[in-house]
């Protein structure tokens, strides 16, 4: 071989494996074989008749939800469609989602009634005062009905402005997840606000991007889709909405399946285990050690949860770091809580906006990702 | 300063190797700024391949007298610095990013190999250079 073909050949080869590596890393969709099997609420004890599709070619897992107009008519048959009159202000207009994306039996408020009558949620037997409304009360900051009631506000803490969400559900069915376009798979990716629109979501954050690694459980809507250990903390809920701190290390895949599961979602670490902050001053998130956009989910009290995410890396808002985000999220009553996807994913999306502003500082420049965690 | 045509060759690869441990330094440099606080040792040390397996025995053959490898040998080691480092850089952009992929093992595995089987080639040649002069 002549001396000069050499490094010629190998600088190709490696300048063309190179470049399959990174494509096979970041762009090659890869959707896997996951059973089709059909699953049922049965976890929540529902009858027959409520049966879904928990997979498929057209995003069942998540088109298949109970979308906020099925649940209405589901849930209120006798509601009263509504009509619009000239003088209501349109959904758009009102800063909520068109009739599409939210359904057309929502009653659209203007005024924005971030309290709305409470009444009494029954969950397993135990009552519980949640603000729930007869029919689906929209303001430009809350959500209220039969099974949901969800209210935004926005905090400055540590030079950060922090979203929160505080989420009254009547059964943790509604706390779901959804895949981007419905698919499971490697590169499979949407924003949240789409895959939130795919599925009807009220309510959405970015999920634990369980895309962009090959390990650490995936367990959504009660369906076992990865079981390979990254040895790290994972969250669990339960069909009773309860949060549990699991370690990949201890705990088996196959274990939480057995013990129904509803979802595990893998990233962390857990901020909060039994009220007390669970991690470090110095700890980060692998190599990440400065002051973040985040995203984290709580639990206060049974079937009341608090999402957060914070903005960061733009010149109002510097981010948190793992130990301020669970302090406050101490602060806010969390008694379990656990750190989600954050940076460039950190992303709050109701009613057909982006609440938050993404990293990139442009509301419209949402980063791509593979799960949602979403209330619909 | 140099005795053979070969030590000048080898002296103006260990520049070339220099050269290439300055771009990495500075590419981690660059990387690690843009990157939000996030950091990868991968990315940060990636310039140490062609710092001390390359620049350090070739300026160790220029001054020390230990015989002249052959071109083979150059040629499987120069493939295994690139492998490796070129691979340590690969990992640090995944590392950022927060991601893996098991391919990425080729790099080590391949590299390593290619660098190993230099290094004893060139340790038979030099020898026998040695030998021959």
């Amino acid at each position: 071989m002549k001396k000069s073909l050499f490094p010629l050949i190998f600088g190709i080869i490696l300048a063309a494996f190179t470049a399959y590596f990174m494509l096979d890393t970041f762009v090659i969709e890869r959707v896997f074989d996951v059973p089709t099997e059909e699953y049922d609420y049965a976890l929540f004890g529902r009858n027959g008749q409520e049966t879904e599709t928990a997979s498929g070619e057209t995003g069942a897992l998540a088109s298949a939800q109970t979308s906020p107009d099925a649940r209405t008519e589901e849930t209120s048959p006798d509601a009263p469609a509504a009509t619009p009159t000239e003088s209501e202000k349109t959904p758009e207009s009102a800063g909520v989602p068109a009739p599409e994306t939210l359904g057309g039996d929502e009653t659209p408020d203007e005024s924005a009634t971030p309290s709305p009558a409470p009444t009494t949620g029954e969950t397993d037997g135990d009552a519980i005062a949640a603000p729930f409304t007869a029919q689906p009360v929209i303001g430009e900051n809350s959500y209220t009905d039969e099974h949901v009631a969800i209210f935004l506000s926005e905090e400055l803490f540590s030079d950060t402005t922090v979203h929160i969400a505080d989420v009254y559900l009547s059964s943790a069915e509604y706390l779901k997840t959804a895949f981007a376009h419905g698919k499971y798979g490697r590169n499979v990716k949407a924003t949240t606000s789409e895959i939130a629109k795919e599925n009807g979501a009220i309510f959405a954050v970015n999920g634990d991007f369980y895309g962009a690694r090959m390990w650490g459980y995936v367990l959504r809507n009660g369906q076992l889709y990865r079981s390979s250990s990254s040895g790290g903390e994972d969250l669990a809920i339960y069909p009773d909405g309860s949060f549990e701190i699991i370690n990949e290390r201890t705990v088996k895949a196959s274990t939480l399946k057995e013990k129904n599961a509803w979802q595990v979602l893998s990233f962390g670490p857990a901020l909060l285990i039994d009220g007390e902050v669970s991690v470090k001053r110095s700890e980060e998130v692998g190599q990440a050690m400065a002051s973040n956009p985040r995203t984290a989910i709580g639990i206060v009290d049974k079937l009341h949860y608090i999402f957060i995410v914070s903005d960061g890396r733009v010149t109002e808002s510097k981010g948190l770091s793992l130990y301020e985000l669970a302090y406050y999220m101490k602060e806010k009553g969390a008694v379990t809580a656990y750190n989600l996807d954050g940076g460039g994913s950190s992303t709050m999306y109701f009613c057909g906006r982006i609440v938050n502003t993404v990293s990139s500082g442009k509301t419209n420049d949402e980063r791509s990702i593979s799960d949602i965690v979403y209330i619909g | 300063m140099f005795i053979s045509d070969e030590k000048k060759k080898m002296f103006r690869t260990a520049l070339v190797y220099l050269g290439v441990t300055v771009f990495c330094a500075l590419l981690g440099a660059i990387y690690e700024l843009f990157s939000h606080g996030v950091y990868s040792y991968f990315m940060i040390y990636s310039f140490a391949f062609p710092l001390l397996m390359g620049t350090a025995p070739y300026l160790i053959l220029v001054y020390l007298p230990l015989g002249t490898p052959n071109v083979h040998a150059r040629m499987l080691c120069h493939a295994g610095v690139a492998t490796l480092t070129v691979g340590s850089i690969a990992r640090g952009i995944l590392d950022i990013y927060g991601t893996a992929n098991t391919l990425w093992f080729f790099y080590p595995v391949a590299g390593g190999a290619l660098f190993i089987a230099g290094i004893c080639f060139a340790a038979a040649t030099c020898k026998k250079n040695k030998k021959d002069s």
